[in-house]
Formats: C-alpha cells, sequence, structure tokens
C-alpha cells in the first residue's frame, strides 16, 4: 500500500524500538474499540499514543505488516483501519505467498456471510489455477472451510474455519447442510398442530353423556413402528411431551362441562373434537408453543419463537389452523374444522393420522371423479379418440360405485 | 351471471340439459341461439332446415319455460320478432329437484308438489294450475288433505297423509281454500312471482328501451350530457326501472295489503304448521287469490333458499349441529327481506350514495334471540355443542362485543399493521384492539346501563352483559342463553356467519353475504386444490395470495419446500390454470437466465377456471349417462312398454330386471355427481 511505502522512507529518524513501544500502546488501546470498528487517521490520532502523523504512519505500517490491523477504503476514499486478534495474525503469518494472502483476507472480510470461489477470483483480480491451488492450500491448513449456502445452492463458498456461516446462509433449523430438512420440518408440523388442537378444541364422546379436551386422556402412546422422520435431529417422540402448568389446568375434568351430541340425531352422531365456548383465551400463542417444544426437548438445538412461527404460517397458509387475536396484541391460534378431524372412541387410541394431519373426510366433488383427475380430459370430446362414450376411467368408476 | 361464465363450455352444458329433458328439436333451437346470439324465426327456420311446424312447436316449448327471451321493437310496424337464449333458464334444469325439495321442506310437501307441477309447466294460470293440482290429489292417498280443520286454537295442519284413516272424499271447496292459502303462501314468501308483460322480453334489450324511452320523453331524443344531466337521466331510469322490476310482486303486494293485519299479529294470529314441524310461519288464511294471473317459479328468490341451506350446511360441518340448526332458523327468518342473492345486472340500479354496495350489503333488518328462540324447534336441545371452559380462560366482554357495522375488508398484501403504525388509525378495529378488555372496566362507551365488571385481580373478571328491552327472568332463561351463546359462537367462527349487531330483546343478529360467501368461496378452492395438488399446493395458493407475486426461490423459503418440489407443483397448477407466471426481463435482451419469473395467483381468474372445468365435466356426466342409456335402450324401451309397466316381475326376465337395476344405479350416481357440481357451482357463481 502507498501509506506503507511513504512510511517506510520516514523511518530514517525514528527509532525501530520506540516504533514497537508506540505500536504495542496503541494496539493495546484500540483493542478497548469493539471488534470490527473501523477507525479513522484521525481517530488513531486522538487515541493520544502518537502525536505526529508521519509518526503514526509508521506505527500503523509496522501493525499492518504484522497483520494486527486490516485496511480498508471508506466511501470518502480514506483509509481506515480495524485490530485483528492476536491468533487470527498469527494464522496470516503462517501463509507462505502474497496471492494467498490476499485470498485469505478477503475471504475474512466476507465475514460469516462467507464467499464464492468466483468472487474470490474477482475480487483478487487472479487466475482461476491460482485461486484453486490457493484454496486448496488454505483448506488443507485448517484456515478455511467450504460450506454450501441455502441462498445459492450451486456455488462453491468459503469461510474462515473459526467462523460459523451466517442463518442467512445456512437457512436457520430447518436446513442441515444447506438442504431443507423436510423430516424435520413435517416432524414439528405435526407437533405443533397436536399442540394446538389439545388447547384449542375439547373431546366430545357423542351419544355419552361423558367428554373432556381432546387431550384429557393424557399424550398418546407410542406405538410400534412409529415412523420417524427420516433425517433430522428430532430427538424422543411425541410421548414425552409433557403438557405445560395452563394446559393441565385446562383439563381438568371437572372444569368442563359435560357434552353430548343431541340425541334425535344430527348429522354427527359419534364423537367429535369441537371448539371451545366464545371469548375463550386460553388459545396458544407462538410463544406457548415454543415454551411447550423447548420443555419437551424435541430438538438438540432450541428453536427461537420465530422458528415456530415459520410452522404456524405454514400450517395457517395450509388452512389448518387459523390466527384468533388475544388480549394485548397476541396472537393465539385454533385448529379449523375440528369436527371433521375423526376422532376415536377413545382418544388413547389415536393412530398417526389423528394424532398429526389427518385426512379430512371432506373432499371436493370435482376432484373425486375421473373428469377431474383425468390426464386428458382437455382432449376429450365426444366422437374423437379421448371420448366420453369410450371413457374407461368412467366405466371403472361407475361399477365401484 | 356474469358475461365471462358464458363461455362456450356453460352453452354446450345449457343446450344439453334442454336436449335431455325437451328433446331434440328445441335444442337445436336452443344450442343455434346460444351460438348466433338473437335470430328471427325466419332464420332459425332457414339454418336449422326445419319445417314451420317444427320450428313452431318447439320455440313454443322453449317459450313455455321462459328457455327464450323475444324481443320486438315497439317503434317499428309490424316488427321482426328476435328471441335469444336464456342460459340461467336452461341451467336451472337441473336445479329442479333440489329446489323442490328445499321448498318443500320450509313450505311443506304440498308446496313442493306443486312446485314441482309448476316447473313442469313453466308458466301458468293459477285457475289451470288448481284444476290440474287438486285432480291429481283427489286420490285416496294424494297429498292434500284437510288433516285437522280449524279447531279452537285455529291451528291447521297441512300433512302428506299416508295414514290411511283419513277420509279419502273430501270437499273440492276446502281443497280450493288450501290450495289458495298454500298459493298465497308462496307467493308472499317470493317463491312464485307474477308474469308480466315484460317477463319474457330480454332484459338487455328491454332495458335499453327503457333508456331510449326516458331520453325520448323527458329530452326530446336528445341524450343529456354533463355530469348533473346524466345524474338526473339516471334518476328518471332508475325510477322507470324500479316500476319494472316491481311488476312481478303485483299479486304479491295485493295479497299482503289484504292480509296486513294478519301478517302484522303474526304471534297471535293463524298459524299453518307444515309438517316437518320445523316451525316455518305462515300466518295467511284463504283469500281469493286473482285465478286468472300467471305465474312462474322466481329462481332468484330460490336461489335465496338454497343458498341458506349451503350455509346452514357449511355452519353445521364447522360448528357441529345445533350451531347449524340454530342458523338454520335465523337464516330463515331473515329470508322474508331478501329478494335475491345479487343484484339484477339490468334492473338494479343503484342511488348514487349508495353506489360500491351491492344489494346484498344493503341494509336488512337484524333478527333477534327472542324472535329466533320463539322459532326454534322444541326438541332441540340448545344445551348441547357448548365447550365450556374455566371461567378464567373465557373473555365474555369479548365474546359479547357488539359490531353494529360489518367487518372491514382486509386489504391484500398489507400488513395490517403497519398501516395502523403508519396512519396512526385503527384500521381493523374490532382484531386490534379488541382485547385490552380484561383490564378495562368500562365496557360502557355505549351506555351501558346494566352491565357490572369486578375486577379481582387480572384473570377473573366476572361480565353480566346488557339487557336492553328485556326483564331479567326472559333473560336468565336457560334456552336464550344458550341460543345467545350458540350464536356468539357463529359470530366468532373465523368465518362470521352472523355479526352482533345490537343487544335489543336479547341480541340483534345480522348477516354479511359477500364477504361471507367470498369466504366460502375460498374454502372451496382451497378444498379442490388440496385434493388435487395436495395440502403443500394450498399452502403454496395461500403464500401468494398473501404477498401477491414471488419468485420460486422466495416461495420455496417461505413455504419450508425444496425448490424443484415448489416448481413440479406450481407448474401443474399453471398447466390447470391456478397458479400464472409473468415474466420480468431485467435487460433488452429476453433471455431466460436474465428475466425474473414471479409467480402470482389470481382468485377471479382461477374461479373462472374452475368453474368453466365443472361445466365441461358436467356435460361429460351427461354424455356418460347418455352412453349408458344407449347400451340399455333395449332394456329402457322394454320397461316403458304401457303393458310392462307396474307388472315388471311377473313379465321380465331376472337378468333383465338385474340389467335394469345396474343401469339404475349408474345413472343414480352420475345424477347424484351432477347434483354436487352444482353446489360447487352454486357457491362460486349464484350465491
Amino acid at each position: 500500500m502507498p501509506l506503507v511505502s511513504r512510511a517506510s522512507s520516514a523511518s530514517t529518524t525514528i527509532p525501530d524500538d520506540k516504533i514497537e513501544v508506540w505500536s504495542d500502546a496503541l494496539y493495546h488501546r484500540i483493542r478497548e474499540e469493539p471488534q470490527g470498528t473501523w477507525l479513522s487517521q484521525e481517530d488513531l490520532m486522538r487515541v493520544g499514543i502518537v502525536s505526529d502523523v508521519k509518526h503514526l504512519m509508521l506505527v500503523i505500517n509496522k501493525l499492518y505488516s504484522g497483520f494486527f490491523l486490516r485496511a480498508r477504503k471508506d466511501a470518502a476514499n480514506q483509509m481506515q483501519w480495524t485490530w485483528r486478534k492476536e491468533e487470527e495474525a498469527k494464522k496470516f503469518s503462517l501463509i507462505p505467498n502474497r496471492e494467498y494472502l490476499s485470498m485469505y483476507d478477503i475471504i475474512e472480510s466476507a465475514g460469516n456471510q462467507g464467499i464464492w470461489a468466483r468472487s474470490i477470483r474477482w475480487r483478487g483480480n487472479m487466475t482461476e489455477n491460482m485461486v484453486k491451488q490457493g484454496l486448496k492450500w488454505l483448506e488443507n491448513k485448517g484456515l478455511i472451510s467450504e460450506f454450501k449456502s441455502v441462498e445459492q445452492p450451486n456455488k462453491k463458498m468459503y469461510i474462515l474455519s473459526s467462523l460459523r456461516p451466517s442463518e442467512r446462509a445456512t437457512g436457520g433449523p430447518w436446513y442441515t447442510n444447506g438442504e431443507l430438512d423436510e423430516g424435520l420440518v413435517n416432524g414439528m408440523q405435526k407437533i405443533v398442530y397436536k399442540c394446538i388442537k389439545d388447547r384449542s378444541t375439547y373431546f366430545s364422546k357423542g351419544g355419552s353423556s361423558s367428554g373432556g379436551m381432546a387431550s384429557d386422556q393424557g399424550a398418546p402412546s407410542e406405538k410400534k413402528g412409529r415412523k420417524q422422520p427420516t433425517k433430522g435431529t428430532m430427538r424422543g417422540s411425541p410421548r414425552g411431551i409433557k403438557r405445560t402448568a395452563a394446559e393441565a389446568n385446562i383439563n381438568s375434568e371437572k372444569s368442563i362441562q359435560k357434552m353430548t351430541i343431541p340425541r334425535f340425531g344430527g348429522p354427527r352422531q359419534g364423537p367429535q373434537i369441537m371448539g371451545m365456548e366464545t371469548g375463550y383465551t386460553a388459545y396458544p400463542t407462538a410463544l406457548e408453543i415454543t415454551q411447550f417444544i423447548s420443555n419437551a426437548k424435541v430438538t438438540e438445538d432450541p428453536l427461537t419463537q420465530s422458528d415456530i412461527q415459520d410452522i404456524t404460517n405454514m400450517l395457517e397458509w395450509e388452512g389448518q389452523i387459523e390466527p384468533i387475536r388475544l388480549a394485548k396484541g397476541r396472537i393465539g391460534y385454533e385448529v379449523t374444522v375440528p369436527d371433521r378431524i375423526p376422532a376415536t372412541t377413545n382418544p388413547e387410541d389415536e393412530n398417526d393420522e389423528v394424532l398429526g394431519i389427518a385426512q379430512e373426510p371432506q373432499i371436493s366433488h370435482s376432484a373425486e371423479m375421473p373428469c377431474g383427475t383425468c390426464l386428458v380430459s382437455e382432449q376429450c370430446e365426444p366422437g374423437s379418440k379421448v371420448s366420453p362414450e369410450k371413457c374407461k376411467y368412467y366405466a371403472d368408476w361407475l361399477d365401484v360405485i | 351471471m356474469g358475461s365471462a361464465s358464458k363461455t362456450p363450455n356453460y352453452q354446450e352444458l345449457c343446450a344439453k340439459f334442454v336436449r335431455d329433458i325437451h328433446g331434440e328439436l328445441p335444442s337445436r333451437i336452443f344450442e343455434y341461439l346460444c351460438n348466433y346470439g338473437a335470430s328471427s324465426v325466419e332464420r332459425i327456420g332457414a339454418n336449422l332446415s326445419m319445417s314451420h311446424k317444427e320450428r313452431n312447436s318447439s320455440i313454443a316449448i322453449l317459450y313455455q319455460l321462459n328457455l327464450l327471451y323475444y324481443w320486438a321493437d315497439p317503434d317499428t310496424r309490424s316488427p321482426t320478432i328476435y328471441y335469444e337464449a336464456n342460459h340461467e333458464a336452461a341451467y336451472n334444469l337441473i336445479r329442479k329437484g333440489k329446489i323442490v325439495n328445499v321448498v318443500a321442506q320450509e313450505y311443506g310437501n304440498e308446496a313442493g308438489r306443486f312446485l314441482e307441477t309448476l316447473a313442469t309447466f313453466g308458466h301458468a294460470r293459477i285457475r289451470d294450475l288448481a284444476k290440474t293440482f287438486i285432480r291429481e290429489d283427489c286420490t285416496p292417498n294424494g297429498g292434500l288433505h284437510v288433516h285437522e280443520k280449524s279447531n279452537g286454537n285455529g291451528d291447521v295442519l297441512m300433512e302428506n297423509g299416508y295414514d290411511g284413516d283419513e277420509d279419502p272424499h273430501l270437499e273440492e271447496e276446502s281443497i280450493g281454500e288450501k290450495f289458495n292459502s298454500m298459493v298465497a303462501d308462496l307467493l308472499c314468501a317470493d317463491v312464485l312471482e307474477l308474469c308480466s308483460i315484460n317477463t319474457f322480453k330480454s332484459p338487455r334489450k328491454l332495458r335499453a328501451s327503457i333508456e331510449k324511452q326516458v331520453i325520448k320523453s323527458k329530452y326530446n331524443g336528445v341524450k343529456p350530457k354533463g355530469s348533473k344531466g346524466q345524474e338526473q337521466f339516471l334518476g328518471y331510469v332508475r325510477e322507470e326501472l324500479e316500476e319494472v322490476r316491481n311488476q312481478p310482486r303485483v299479486l304479491k303486494e295485493q295479497l299482503l295489503r289484504r292480509l296486513g293485519n294478519a301478517r302484522r299479529d303474526k304471534f297471535e294470529n293463524k298459524k299453518t304448521k307444515t309438517e316437518n314441524g320445523t316451525g316455518v310461519t305462515s300466518y295467511l288464511t284463504w283469500e281469493e287469490i286473482d285465478p286468472s294471473a300467471v305465474v312462474r317459479i322466481n329462481y332468484f328468490k330460490t336461489n335465496v333458499l338454497l343458498r341458506n341451506t349451503a350455509l346452514v350446511k357449511h355452519a353445521s360441518n364447522n360448528l357441529g349441529y345445533v350451531k347449524g340448526q340454530v342458523y338454520a332458523v335465523a337464516l330463515r327468518i331473515m329470508e322474508k327481506n331478501i329478494e335475491r342473492c345479487h343484484p339484477d345486472p339490468y334492473f338494479h340500479m343503484v342511488a348514487p350514495n349508495e353506489l360500491g354496495k351491492t344489494i346484498r350489503d344493503l341494509n336488512l333488518p337484524p333478527v333477534t334471540t327472542l324472535e329466533i328462540v320463539s322459532e326454534l324447534p322444541e326438541d332441540l336441545d340448545v344445551s348441547m355443542g357448548i365447550g365450556r371452559a374455566p371461567k378464567n380462560m373465557v373473555n365474555k366482554r369479548r365474546a359479547e362485543r357488539v359490531r353494529p357495522n360489518p367487518r372491514k375488508e382486509r386489504l391484500p398484501y398489507i400488513d395490517k399493521r403497519e398501516i395502523e403504525e403508519s396512519s396512526g388509525e385503527d384500521v381493523d378495529d374490532d382484531e386490534y384492539q379488541d382485547d385490552q378488555d380484561i383490564d378495562l372496566p368500562d365496557f360502557d362507551a355505549r351506555g351501558d346501563d346494566n352491565g357490572k365488571v369486578n375486577l379481582n385481580g387480572d384473570s377473573d373478571v366476572k361480565f353480566v352483559p346488557r339487557r336492553v328491552g328485556l326483564d331479567s327472568k326472559v333473560y336468565e332463561d336457560p334456552r336464550l342463553q344458550n341460543t345467545r351463546e350458540h350464536l356468539l359462537g357463529l359470530s366468532e367462527a373465523s368465518q362470521h356467519y352472523i355479526r352482533h349487531s345490537g343487544e335489543e330483546e336479547g341480541g340483534e343478529w345480522v348477516v354479511d353475504f359477500a364477504p361471507l360467501i367470498s369466504k366460502i368461496q375460498k374454502f372451496e378452492m382451497d378444498l379442490y386444490i388440496k385434493d388435487k395438488f395436495s395440502r403443500r399446493g394450498v399452502r403454496l395458493v395461500n403464500i401468494l395470495r398473501q404477498f401477491g407475486k414471488l419468485d420460486e426461490k422466495a416461495l420455496a423459503s417461505k413455504a419450508l419446500m425444496l425448490k424443484k418440489d415448489v416448481s413440479t407443483l406450481l407448474n401443474d397448477m399453471m398447466v390447470n390454470g391456478l397458479a400464472e407466471i409473468q415474466e420480468v426481463p431485467k435487460d433488452n435482451n429476453r433471455q431466460a437466465n436474465r428475466t425474473i419469473f414471479l409467480w402470482f395467483f389470481d382468485d377471479d381468474r382461477a374461479r373462472a377456471q374452475l368453474l368453466s372445468k365443472q361445466y365441461k365435466i358436467m356435460t361429460r356426466l351427461q354424455q356418460v349417462l347418455d352412453v349408458e342409456r344407449h347400451k340399455n335402450r333395449e332394456i329402457l324401451e322394454l320397461y316403458n312398454r304401457s303393458d310392462v309397466r307396474g307388472r315388471e316381475e311377473e313379465m321380465l326376465h331376472p337378468n333383465t330386471i338385474k340389467k335394469y337395476g345396474v343401469f339404475q344405479k349408474r345413472s343414480r350416481a352420475l345424477l347424484t355427481q351432477m347434483m354436487r357440481l352444482d353446489e360447487v357451482i352454486s357457491i362460486f357463481r349464484d350465491y
């Protein structure tokens, strides 16, 4: 850098040991600033170690060549510096040549976002081969590591080994090695849905006069052959889920009015799960669900409220739950159309389907018949190759019905 | 019904119905009119190569059933008469059974059968109808039996007498009386309407001619210019249109005038109960009706009845049977004041201060809890279906909230909180300011006299609701309280089936039909997408509904789905006309890698697509039914022989009977499917 070369010409008048002392002093003073704070020449002068600009140049040059400082130019083309940890500086000193050094510097400046291999080439103005060799060398020495970014899954990204890729790059807890962990997402979806269902509905046995909450009979037992997500960090099963105090309170049998289905016969005589009375305020909020999930220790890494919000959003978009506005801007959730979810007489016998997202009996009329699902329906005309007269699907459908 | 629904598929379907019910010749004319628009008799005859006789009798059939409109220019001497197809009437042919059912449920089986007869005729004189109907019914097991003549309380039960104890020889006079009473009932309920001189005229041309007439009579043939002149002109037109709209109800108004007092004292006066006993009220005794009046079914009103049935079904599915029943009663009381589901596109002109509103949003008088309780079937146990929770988890004040105005529509793509923050005013008042409640004892901004709140800490708030217009004894009646609870449940549900609009007489309730129907439409659309493209499809569509246009990457990250799954699904949906794509090139070179592809979902377009598809499916079902009939034509011919009819088992071979059974089963399956599709079509188009 020009600054460094000019400074070296002035070094003749100042003894080296003095520079050494000043450098040490300055480095220790600026380390009081948080890491990553960029300081201008004026800021460094203000520190008060060096009073002459020329001497300051020498000091900076000393620190920079020892890799204790990082430099950059600000928007007004003025130089700025920030300090680097000693152990980081040591790593720099291991690097044998200038090209690798500048590559390492570029990767460091990318921070926890990481940088694409090709961007390193453009920024360092190097040949592809050189970059390839440099990256290989740095990787072998354990200075940098490759990772996959969720945003650019096809690009080779590099980051300092000492850093963890940012959440934006890794995609948060739903991604493992840059790939969406669908098993985890689906598993969490079921758990969150169950949690909301238990707290926003009650179980009606129908016909008999006994009743209670959907979860009244306790958490369902684990079954043999229960499917676990194929990937992900799911630990344990819903068996281990403990209900919170609030939930336990709702479940006390005395507090729930006993419920029966009208004797003269409604459309559903059997047991069903129904919504709560009006003005109910104990619908679970995202925060409560998060607490519940974290108490139950469902995942290895704790999930934040915004992670759970991702899941509730997803359920909401799928039309399985609905937001309900509660007091003080809180938003609770309730399950939609609860009575369509087939419930069994004994909630302990609930199968996976009921536990999680049930296959609703409600279906769209146009999708349940041959024309609704026919792939060649566009070409179907009377008298043509595909026609109602020759339709095999209808023949089968009518036979089954 | 908008012009968008008159797609080729729809026209084909209508023509198919006409063919199926009224035969080849009328359907050919109907089809021709669908394809070529308004045509004169000569042109129809010439183009379809029909003889005069065939042509005229076919047109007469179509005219009788109002399957076509006519138009003759009144300003021309000896004008040519043009005919055009009436698609709505053709489509209604398939709904006949449903309409008969719903009317039978509400007004008794007799009314249902009467409507069936009338539907077969299209339109007819009351005198002729009476003759046909009474003759049919004077059989021992016929329907119009006077089960119990006016007794001390004046109660008359109308029942389909199958108990055999009845005297088969009934006095014709009393039957006539019953018949007239039933017709009067139906007329007052708007299910029947009077045919006027304008009934069969093309509404489009009629409207144009009214406007022309106004220009001629009020402005000497020069159309007024300027906004003021235009406004005045529209005012005149509105008056004229109002008159045309009221013509079919002249007879009803005459009747109501005569029976005014009877209707006013409805709780004390004579009641006619129908056999289903669900509290259909009709307060009309026998009155002379003009026997020469020509009546027909008012399909717009029957659509209102069908809409009520659909809403009740939806509410029952969502919230349970009891709430559904309470809702049914509320809707039934309300329906008296609802003329039709949508405003008439030709004859309903809203006043300038009502612009932007539809007839559905115009003020309907609310129903009160007391009215509902008095009409509830007695054997309905309203204490059922309420999921009681511990008191400290229930916020009564929130539940009892009165909303005098309809809920505001949400703006798409915008987070309400953002607006609230930026404008500083409450955008969605009911949603966000609702719930300071627990801490606020002053729920009396609305001038409450009786409500009291005891604050014992944050959690235990006792709420005593207002009792406007009721003494406490009536109010504390558990039946009224439970009914209120059900009504509040209906209003709190996310669909907002009903709105708690006031506190008089135990609570006033109104239904905001437009937003409710659009929610049900969205539900049906989601259901279709779910069945066809899985829940993930619904997820994507709802994300697009909320955020507008998004590219695949953003969609995948929001939906927590793999990008390749997202593109497969979206492509599938695009092929089916649901999702759509917009290309935004980054530069002038329209290369694919320099272009952003944004996905979006347009509800209206998707709905039009879906409807058109449904029409096509219905046509195919009808065609498959034809194929089945053709396959079994020999058996059907056998069954139609007059010597076989009634003695099938002795005359036919068991195999033939078995085959006929299979055919019947199949045709029933096809027709049932058509009926189900019609339900979806109604939700998307008619309600």
